[in-house]
């Protein structure tokens, strides 16, 4: 989709007798929802996006029957017909291929939890685990962009920009809404592509973007004025250029403009706040610890979980961060234990540094892919060896914190992780209840675009799964 | 395909501090200066950039911050000297350090224009 908002409005205001600039400082305010709804729980969001789709069998959806059907064919009765992905519709058998990783039950709530996933375990009474997911895209680049903007063609704005729209800055230092992307460390991973695309704010004005970090080398390029460039001469000529784009807002009143005003701004006020915010130095050795040795090593995920840590503390309404090289076609037993190598005890340090810190409580925390993968192996299965390709129709993903009820395991399966049994989830209602932590409520929050009142959770019925909220 | 529009801060630090920006306002200021009498630099590195001459009230802007960059470079020649010589190209000997650094930064000024970057 292509943003035409800018010269929608240019045309419209041009055609317009009034002072332009006017007008569409009144639209928007008239656009701009009263938020929150009711009462937050939550105030900031870190979204754990492990790109590639984490194999549900191998994390939280422990299916011990299995082990006595391998390689035995895949019920008909389960499958029931399903469409499947071209990468596997063609094999002449669905034969079962059960996780060799082994399950044990952790925490007073008992959950199920795989031994890749030693750290996530040990936190089992602080997370909930959703293993009745469910989605309707059957390959990565749509669900990814169905699990992050509402809608399965890309275009629309992600949950982040909904967010940063809604809810606003809690530091104007900082973006309100910011992505890092970590780096795995198994050179065989199955790696999917993704792109600003899905930072993007769609329709909604720019500056509601999330502002991507690099993983490599300086976490933000150009960060420093050149040499012979001392901040007050920067400041004069931001001055000018701000002056300059002024006159320039007036001459066509296109929003891009105003946008671009903020966001000169913003940089200048990057230019203190990220050396501070990239400085680890002052992190107790204690803390860094926790997150593993990986820590101080730019691009990791340790390295971005310690940073996500850092941005909400500083006020960022919402950190993204994507892993990729989850997309365990083949080679399972061997890139898995990896790819939860990477994450995992990461993971884990975030929510304990969180909690110390006194954050997590109206901070939430979400971990998950963007599909679940078939019981059924992908090509050839062996003992030690099997793959397994994309399911839509159940998957895992854990929350925690901001008011969702940790120690809890919430939806099931079928003996088979093929269909859910009880409690499904659709992304929908996961979108609704992200929302609803934050005081919002999906349906009434909307932006008028092209004749609609779009909103995060789309046109059809979404529901918030009151289940899980403590 | 369409490039996707980049209108965040990031790209905002790339075009006021990576070097080959900063060299290439450096270059248009020495032309400017080359070619160019006092009053007629601005206008002349605003048609090359906007394809016209400033308004008056825009002159009066510029104008404004030159004197600002001057007073610092002129009183500053370490950091003149440091401004001119970023990049592979070098700057012109003839012409006053001082006055190819304020200009360099009224070049980045108007290079960093929503109407030089926008479409």
């Amino acid at each position: 989709m292509i943003p035409l908002v800018s010269r929608r409005r240019l045309l419209s205001l041009s055609a317009q007798s009034l002072g332009g600039l006017a007008l569409a400082r009144l639209l928007d305010a008239e656009t701009r929802p009263q938020l929150p709804h009711f009462a937050p729980k939550a105030k900031r969001a870190i979204y754990l996006h492990m790109v590639g789709a984490p194999p549900q069998q191998e994390t939280f959806d422990y299916k011990p029957k299995m082990e006595a059907m391998f390689d035995k064919d895949l019920p008909e009765s389960i499958r029931q017909g399903q469409r499947l992905t071209t990468m596997t519709s063609g094999q002449s058998r669905f034969p079962i291929a059960p996780s060799i990783f082994r399950f044990a039950r952790h925490g007073q709530c008992g959950a199920e939890i795989s031994e890749l996933l030693p750290y996530t375990a040990r936190m089992a009474d602080d997370i909930c685990i959703i293993r009745s997911m469910h989605t309707e895209a059957i390959n990565h680049e749509p669900a990814i962009t169905f699990i992050q903007t509402g809608f399965m063609i890309a275009g629309k704005p992600c949950i982040g920009s909904w967010l940063a729209y809604g809810l606003g800055s809690m530091n104007r230092d900082l973006p309100t809404f910011v992505v890092l992307t970590a780096s795995h460390t198994h050179p065989r991973a199955n790696v999917q592509a993704i792109s600003a695309r899905l930072w993007s704010s769609g329709f909604l004005s720019g500056e509601y973007s999330g502002v991507a970090l690099r993983s490599t080398g300086d976490p933000v390029l150009f960060i420093n004025n050149p040499e012979g460039v001392p901040p007050q001469v920067r400041r004069k000529m931001l001055d000018g250029v701000k002056a300059l784009n002024e006159l320039e807002a007036e001459r066509w009143n296109d929003p891009e403009t105003r946008v671009r005003l903020e966001q000169y701004e913003m940089a200048f006020r990057m230019q203190t706040s990220v050396p501070e915010l990239t400085d680890l130095s002052k992190e107790p050795p204690t803390v860094k610890e926790m997150y593993g040795p990986d820590v101080d090593k730019p691009g990791t995920f340790a390295y971005c979980a310690l940073m996500a840590q850092r941005l909400v503390e500083r006020g960022v309404r919402f950190v993204q961060i994507y892993h990729r090289g989850w997309d365990v076609h083949g080679n399972l037993p061997e890139v898995l234990p990896a790819q939860c190598k990477d994450v995992d005890q990461p993971t884990w340090a975030l929510v304990q540094d969180l909690k110390q810190r006194g954050l997590l409580e109206d901070t939430v925390v979400v971990w998950g892919g963007e599909f679940g993968r078939t019981i059924y192996c992908q090509g050839k299965l062996t003992p030690t060896d099997y793959g397994r390709d994309h399911h839509p129709r159940c998957f895992s993903l854990w929350m925690a914190g901001g008011g969702v009820k940790g120690g809890m395991v919430y939806g099931e399966t079928d003996e088979f992780s093929y269909n859910i049994v009880r409690d499904p989830v659709h992304v929908r209602d996961f979108q609704a209840t992200l929302l609803h932590l934050f005081g919002i409520d999906h349906e009434r929050f909307t932006y008028r675009y092209q004749g609609l009142d779009q909103r995060l959770t789309g046109v059809e019925k979404a529901h918030v799964v009151k289940g899980i909220l403590a | 395909m369409r490039r996707e529009r980049t209108n965040t801060p990031l790209q905002a630090l790339a075009t006021m501090n990576d070097v080959t920006f900063i060299e290439a306002a450096r270059a248009l200021a020495a032309r400017a200066m080359a070619e160019a009498g006092p009053e007629e630099r601005f206008h002349y590195m605003s048609r090359r950039l906007l394809s016209r001459r400033l308004e008056d009230r825009e002159l009066d802007i510029v104008r404004d911050a030159y004197r600002a960059f001057l007073r610092h470079y002129d009183s500053n020649p370490e950091d003149a000297r440091k401004l001119v010589s970023h990049g592979e190209s070098k700057p012109p000997e003839n012409v006053s350090a001082a006055e190819l650094a304020a200009l360099t930064m009224v070049a980045n000024q108007l290079m960093n224009l929503d109407e030089v970057l926008n479409k």
